[in-house]
């Protein structure tokens, strides 16, 4: 997005032009007076396809005019206008930005902050950063340029009043949240020697030395196995284990009919609703491949024997927190962290 | 010896203590500057993204915790939040007064900006009103 009336059509959209012509058509007849050119639009759907062509294969290819239309054509036409509109500081794109989202922003930091006070504190700081008070080579940077119109407006709006919630507690509790997080990560280990010290007199049968030799492969093991997993079945389990959603909170994730884990898991992509047993039969399937694989490579690799294994079991519990490797379990870099990285948003 | 049940019982124990683990060793592991920024994430939780987009949206999920759990509050905050979505109807007035105050924190610049305030349905109101006063006079 560009404040710019003069910026030159991209040459990304070349082949899109009529396209582009239309949708600005459809958005100026509605809202003539927001102060967007055609040329904004088209520089704003250039970026929109620029910051999204490596992973939709819309670069270099030939069919990338037929994709290109179709991306264009995905996009949130009226709300990049609105943003592009406020983007330019024109005050009626704000009035109407501000009739209609003002009470959702609202709700989001008022739901997610203790007190009014913080939370008008928050909306204040998210209309400042909205606006943009900074200026970088004569131009104004407005939070409306990060937005793309891939998703809608309204839900990019509450991934901004999420971030800029957790930017304030930030801010005030720097300090506390450290000392917080110093204890999450003792946690395990101060449990490890509670359960240990407690086990120590039960199970005397498990030398510490052997006890030890156990943890270490079972460790070991399991990571490998959460390893092979797909990235979409990982995610479905840090998501129900990590992160606390619901199964119907993931099914209701999953129930967009385009929605990506769900093509992962439905590859014939039926359409209805999700219901959480189904989400359940999920975790259950990638739990079972976990199963297989960690008793496969503590066989196979480890040489352990059907009994060693449920020995293996009976102490994974305890602590698995010693010893993580996030290389075995984790991808590289994407292109999108790349993008965010050259914006310069946090 | 283990009963099926209890293994598999043990299993989910185990993998959820594993995953649990392993995200808090991810918190200072991950750099700050290679997260997903708002618009991605929006759109991958409105399932916006195609297959090719998503791939690699859902290797930076698994693998970084902190995106991960702004995505996840966006799904908890659709649920609690979105239920209705009001559109406000006050005066502007108070944005009047707040886009004044921002503007005189920016520095100076030459834009091509709009700073009259203009609602078109009060504009609308207000030409009615003078073309019927105008009417009510020339009779």
């Amino acid at each position: 997005m560009t404040n710019s009336s003069a910026t030159k059509f991209p040459e990304t959209l070349a082949n899109c032009a009529e396209e582009v012509e239309a949708i600005y058509a459809q958005c100026a007849s509605a809202h003539p007076n927001f102060g967007v050119t055609k040329e904004d639009l088209a520089a704003a759907l250039g970026t929109a396809v620029e910051k999204f062509a490596d992973c939709s294969g819309l670069a270099g290819r030939r069919q990338s005019a037929r994709k290109l239309r179709t991306f264009i054509s995905e996009l949130q036409h009226g709300d990049v206008y609105l943003a592009l509109g406020c983007a330019r500081g024109n005050e009626a794109a704000w009035w109407e930005f501000d009739r209609r989202y003002r009470s959702f922003i609202e709700r989001l930091a008022r739901h997610l902050l203790s007190t009014r006070a913080d939370a008008d504190e928050v909306i204040d700081h998210i209309y400042a950063e909205l606006f943009g008070t900074k200026v970088v080579d004569g131009v104004r940077l407005s939070k409306f340029r990060t937005y793309t119109g891939r998703g809608t407006l309204q839900g990019w709006l509450r991934a901004v009043v999420s971030n800029a919630v957790i930017d304030f507690y930030r801010r005030r509790q720097d300090e506390v949240s450290l000392d917080r997080l110093e204890e999450i990560g003792e946690e395990p280990r101060v449990r490890h020697s509670r359960h240990a010290h407690a086990h120590r007199a039960e199970e005397s049968m498990l030398a510490t030395v052997v006890r030890e030799r156990y943890r270490t492969v079972t460790v070991a093991a399991l990571d490998h196995a959460l390893g092979t997993l797909d990235d979409h079945e990982k995610l479905l389990l840090l998501y129900y284990h990590v992160d606390g959603l619901k199964l119907r909170e993931i099914a209701r994730l999953v129930q967009e009919p385009m929605s990506p884990i769900r093509r992962w898991f439905q590859r014939r992509g039926r359409s209805g609703r999700v219901h959480e047993s189904t989400v359940m039969r999920w975790l259950e399937k990638a739990y079972e491949k976990v199963a297989e694989r960690f008793r496969s490579e503590l066989g196979a690799k480890h040489g352990l024997s059907a009994e060693e294994i449920d020995i293996c079991m009976s102490i994974a519990t305890e602590d698995l927190g010693h010893g993580v490797n996030l290389q075995s379990m984790t991808s590289g870099e994407t292109s999108f962290t790349k993008v965010k990285t050259a914006e310069g948003t946090s | 010896m283990i009963t099926v049940d209890k293994k598999a019982e043990t299993i989910r124990e185990m993998i959820g203590q594993r995953l649990k683990a392993v995200a808090v060793a991810e918190l200072s592991n991950v750099p700050v500057q290679s997260h997903l920024d708002e618009d991605v994430i929006a759109a991958f939780v409105e399932g916006r993204l195609v297959d090719n987009e998503c791939q690699p949206v859902l290797a930076h999920l698994a693998a970084c915790g902190a995106c991960r759990r702004a995505s996840a509050q966006m799904v908890q905050l659709e649920n609690q939040v979105d239920a209705a979505t009001e559109v406000s109807d006050e005066e502007p007035g108070r944005l009047e007064a707040v886009l004044s105050r921002l503007r005189s924190a920016v520095p100076s610049i030459n834009e091509e900006v709009v700073f009259a305030y203009q609602n078109p349905e009060e504009t609308r109101q207000t030409e009615a009103s003078d073309e019927a006063g105008d009417k009510q006079n020339n009779d």
